[in-house]
């Protein structure tokens, strides 16, 4: 059976790069689009995948990342789905990516100008689990209202002594909007600041997309004497010894033995020992 | 009608000598339902005004209308806003919240209904500063503290969850987290139905003396005439919409003249 070039038909494909651009112009701003029925269950990457074809031409390179992995479940069906759909080439190596469709990592290496980030996003809205109600939150970004995040902030450091939030780590985007940076860590975050990148969004289920343009201030919330402050493990990769990688933390034993790898593959297999 | 008594009435001097709020013949209707009629009023600084009636004669529409929560049908509200008084119809619904989240306050009844119950006492306290652009932990907490203490709460409390919290406490908190921000003026929304007898004399003498020595101006709505009598200077009775009795509290409460103020005070239990 034929598919249209990336699965989506034309019209489709139109109207989302028309909420894309409308995203753009609008840093951090959610954007509604007509979400369409995708041949995978929602939470598995919809809004990824539709933003994916939506922009994805046939000289493109792809590259598709599940937890940092290229040979993950997620990130394999997607790379095959694009592979028989679009006919596109793909890659593991970030640097010879042109689009690189992303759920819970930013790659290590720094990206380059030209190059698309492509996050699944499950929940767009930075709000939801203070404010419940969709009508008060669109208020709250309308009036650039923050303060009930800032809330959520001061009792996590009452509580814990820190900001305990470890991935989806709210964001200011060019000064104006809150944003979910989609669920990867916080560690991830400083990364997305004044990245030459254009980084998109997609949230197939909740029917939201929005964007980061290259070069805009992506700033994480804190506290004046409470700064921004990720957790990172301390140990060094035990594959390719890095120090300074996002680690994925694997339990060997029964008795608790544990070991640190990188998350990123792709990164991991370049960095000398 | 209040403007013809409030001409006798001198407010106390203070930097601001004007008006801190002024209703002109506010009209107000919920579809076919007349809801107000006619409605004038004007509170000073440092002056607390109790708008009294039974249950559905308008008391909390107008106190909405005059917070700027719903919008009248004919007449204005004039508020102190930032730059000094402003008519309520004229401001965006930016400035609108802005306004209400740092010179205005409202305390309403249910305290649950204002509270956080989530968030610790602390945060709850300091949400408006922090709204307010305060970004500082240790500030924060400091001020926290500084106004748990100032409504008799033990600063122990500091950190615990408000469901911990009794009746009186949460009012308390309420009230804390309403004028640590100073607000000019200050809207009570029944404060103290609902609080057993004792809890209720703490907590009125607790609003006394934070409002006098602030310089609020006050607007209490209340069912209860001990309330009005322990708080207000100046009393307005209500009755279906409109204003029928107004003056100081004393004169109406000892000598009211329209028939149904007489069977209000009339109907108060002797104490």
């Amino acid at each position: 059976m034929d598919y249209n070039f990336a699965y989506l038909d034309e019209q489709s494909k139109r109207a989302i790069r028309r909420s894309l651009l409308k995203a753009v112009a609008i840093p951090g701003h959610q954007i509604p689009f007509a979400s369409r029925e995708m041949p995978l269950p929602y939470g598995w990457g919809t809004g990824g995948i539709q933003l994916t074809a939506a922009i994805i031409g046939k000289d493109d390179v792809l590259k598709v990342i599940d937890q940092g992995a290229d040979d993950t479940t997620n990130a394999v069906s997607i790379r095959q789905f694009f592979a028989r759909v679009a006919g596109v080439a793909s890659t593991t190596k970030t640097r010879l990516a042109s689009i690189i469709q992303t759920r819970h990592r930013i790659p290590e290496t720094a990206l380059q100008g030209g190059q698309i980030m492509v996050y699944q996003v499950p929940m767009p809205e930075p709000l939801f689990k203070l404010e419940p109600r969709r009508t008060e939150t669109r208020m709250l970004h309308a009036l650039g209202d923050y303060s009930l995040m800032y809330l959520q902030l001061y009792d996590h450091i009452t509580r814990y002594g820190r900001v305990a939030i470890g991935y989806d780590y709210p964001v200011m985007v060019h000064d104006r909007y809150l944003m979910s940076p989609s669920p990867i860590p916080a560690f991830d975050v400083p990364k997305m600041h004044m990245s030459p990148a254009l980084q998109l969004f997609g949230a197939g289920r909740e029917k939201r997309l929005y964007a980061v343009p290259p070069y805009t201030r992506v700033v994480p919330l804190a506290f004046a004497d409470y700064p921004f402050a990720p957790v990172q493990a301390q140990a060094p990769c035990a594959i390719c010894g890095s120090s300074s990688s996002y680690k994925d933390e694997i339990i060997l034993d029964d008795r608790g033995t544990r070991q640190y790898v990188c998350s990123d593959t792709d990164y991991c297999e370049q960095h000398p020992c | 009608m209040l403007t013809s008594s409030s001409q006798t009435h001198t407010p106390t001097p203070t930097t601001a000598p004007g008006p801190a709020i002024i209703a002109q013949s506010l009209h107000f209707r919920f579809g076919s339902q007349m809801v107000l009629r006619d409605v004038s009023l004007e509170v000073f600084p440092g002056e607390v005004l109790a708008i009294v009636g039974e249950s559905g004669s308008g008391k909390s529409t107008l106190l909405n209308l005059l917070y700027g929560n719903l919008q009248p049908c004919q007449g204005s509200v004039h508020a102190i806003g930032n730059a000094g008084l402003q008519p309520l119809a004229s401001l965006s619904q930016q400035t609108l919240r802005q306004l209400q989240r740092s010179r205005w306050g409202y305390v309403c009844q249910n305290p649950r209904d204002a509270l956080r119950m989530a968030i610790s006492a602390s945060g709850n306290i300091i949400e408006r500063p922090m709204a307010m652009g305060l970004r500082h932990y240790a500030t924060l907490r400091q001020e926290a503290r500084h106004w748990l203490e100032k409504v008799e709460i033990d600063p122990a409390r500091l950190d615990d969850l408000p469901g911990t919290f009794s009746g009186g406490m949460l009012q308390r908190l309420q009230i804390a987290r309403t004028l640590i921000s100073q607000p000019a003026l200050l809207y009570l929304d029944e404060p103290t139905s609902g609080l057993d007898v004792s809890v209720q004399a703490a907590l009125l003498d607790l609003l006394r003396k934070l409002v006098s020595n602030e310089q609020m101006a006050v607007l209490l709505v209340t069912h209860d005439l001990a309330v009005a009598r322990l708080l207000a200077q100046r009393i307005a009775v209500m009755r279906r919409g409109e204003i029928i009795e107004a003056g100081l509290a004393d004169q109406v409460l000892d000598d009211p003249r329209h028939p149904y103020t007489q069977l209000l005070v009339s109907s108060v239990l002797p104490a």
